[in-house]
């Protein structure tokens, strides 16, 4: 079962107190014509999907209600860091067709 | 040697000795025609339909671990046809008629079901929902009706009687022809019969490299050396996207575990496969007697290939709370495979951005029911090059068109 302590609260909390928020994604732009057309295809529907570790979002549900973000390895599900979100930037995702 | 009743005689007589062996066990040779990488029960059965249905015969399949080893033998063996969009309907219901004469056609007896798969309905949301599906795929063509409670009770005797039941049923959608099939059957039966037809199955062989020549794919890099490839399918489900990103393209597709498991053995109680969206989870009996129990999807990304004890809990407390004489009984064994979730929940099948290499994956939860049709479509595309008619929803452009085939939402199930 994934633990995770809540960097603002500071309470452990188990994977079902945890809301899953997905792989984390930079900011979403203020103005939608900043990204252009395979830009946003990107940011919708590609991720990076690694096996090994991945920086997620998620939500201290059943405590204090923030977001933060989550390393973790999707092999071994072993938590490798947690922090507030402007402390792990993340890039755009690429995409194919 | 056939699976005929004389030879099962003769072999019962002697003591089960004299079985040859299914399939040979061939060192891969320094080139094929055609590379399948995945020997799950969609890349064998794109090399079967392949020398069967195109005469292409010089096929190898690369398969990392052992047939059948992965999501083909981890599934709960369910098949259906209930898709609501005429596209997913197609495909779906192309793959339950094979599977209908596919013991027949691979002289392999894959154990075909046909005991109906029960949709349970609780509220008047879901019976309009369910009444919606049932109409649309009516429009389809494909059987599907509404039976009321009283009939839904009648089918299963086990059902909670409560009338203070957390989630009373008030209905149930059953199609008659879904049911369930022997997993393993499928997976060894396509690998026996693509075997006859000259097609190397090449065990314990994991992909570890692409040579790229021009922008197509020329040879397959494997522990062992590497072999050449005139061109390639690609059915490995999550590990699809790895074998693209050698081939320089990503695919939107993120890999989750999908847990099931299996009860001790008791006399026949549940004649049909039933599942509950609002509890979120489905369970049928085997022939043996295990109840096979299923749930939902865990919605983080992981790869590890084994089980969670939250999904466990919620799964277990969703079918104690439809049947409640299942409590007494004991799980068995618990398992999870990796299912391979696009952004719409349905399958990239065809060309890629690479000339040669063609996909066949992002079945998700519902790969095992697609297997025949995943082949053929496989195939098809591997063989002539060009995209099959009933593929065309499903290429991998109709997430840059924006032209997705939403069924996360249509086929209502819990995951």
């Amino acid at each position: 079962m994934i633990v995770i302590r809540c960097p603002h609260c500071q309470v452990e909390r188990h994977e079902d107190e945890l809301f899953y928020g997905g792989e984390a994604l930079p900011p979403r732009p203020s103005d939608p014509l900043q990204l252009s057309d395979p830009e946003w295809t990107g940011r919708l529907f590609f991720r990076s999907n690694p096996e090994g570790a991945v920086i997620e979002d998620r939500c201290c549900a059943a405590g204090c209600g923030h977001w933060f973000r989550v390393r973790r390895c999707t092999a071994s599900h072993a938590i490798l860091d947690v922090a507030p979100p402007p402390a792990m930037p993340v890039p755009l995702p690429e995409f194919s067709s | 040697m056939r699976h005929s009743f004389l030879n099962l005689l003769r072999q019962g007589l002697s003591g089960h000795r004299g079985w040859p062996q299914a399939w040979r066990n061939p060192e891969p040779r320094r080139s094929y025609e055609a590379v399948i990488v995945g020997g799950g029960g969609h890349g064998l059965a794109t090399a079967y339909y392949l020398a069967g249905e195109h005469g292409l015969t010089d096929v190898a399949v690369l398969e990392r671990g052992w047939i059948g080893g992965g999501n083909t033998g981890r599934n709960t063996t369910n098949v259906r046809s209930d898709y609501m969009y005429p596209e997913s309907a197609a495909l779906y219901d192309l793959s339950l008629r094979v599977y209908e004469g596919l013991g027949r056609e691979l002289d392999f007896n894959i154990m075909l079901s046909q005991r109906g798969w029960l949709f349970l309905i609780h509220d008047l949301h879901q019976m309009e929902t369910a009444r919606h599906k049932a109409n649309w795929m009516q429009c389809n063509g494909i059987d599907g009706v509404i039976v009321d409670s009283a009939e839904a009770r009648r089918m299963l005797p086990a059902l909670n009687p409560a009338a203070d039941a957390r989630y009373p049923v008030i209905g149930a959608f059953p199609q008659r022809r879904g049911g369930t099939i022997r997993h393993d059957a499928v997976a060894w039966g396509y690998a026996r019969a693509a075997d006859r037809l000259g097609v190397d199955i090449i065990q314990n062989c994991a992909v570890e490299g692409l040579v790229m020549n021009g922008g197509c794919v020329t040879a397959v890099q494997i522990s062992r050396g590497t072999i050449g490839c005139g061109r390639m399918g690609v059915a490995a489900a999550a590990w699809t996207a790895r074998v693209t990103a050698m081939a320089g393209f990503p695919l939107p597709m993120t890999s989750h575990i999908l847990q099931a498991m299996v009860t001790e053995p008791v006399r026949r109680c549940l004649d049909h496969v039933v599942i509950s969206p609002a509890t979120g989870a489905y369970v049928n009996q085997t022939r043996k007697g295990e109840l096979v129990i299923g749930g939902i999807m865990d919605l983080y990304q992981s790869f590890s290939q084994r089980g969670t004890y939250p999904s466990i809990e919620k799964v277990v407390a969703a079918v104690v709370e439809m049947f409640p004489a299942f409590s007494s009984l004991k799980l068995m064994r618990h398992w999870a495979g990796v299912v391979d979730i696009t952004p719409d929940r349905s399958p990239i099948i065809g060309p890629s951005p690479v000339p040669n290499l063609h996909l066949n994956c992002g079945c998700g939860t519902g790969g095992f029911k697609a297997i025949p049709a995943g082949g053929l479509l496989l195939a098809h595309a591997v063989a002539t090059g060009r995209q099959h008619a009933l593929a065309e929803a499903f290429g991998l452009e109709r997430f840059r068109l924006n032209a997705l085939v939403d069924e996360a939402a249509a086929s209502g199930i819990a995951h």
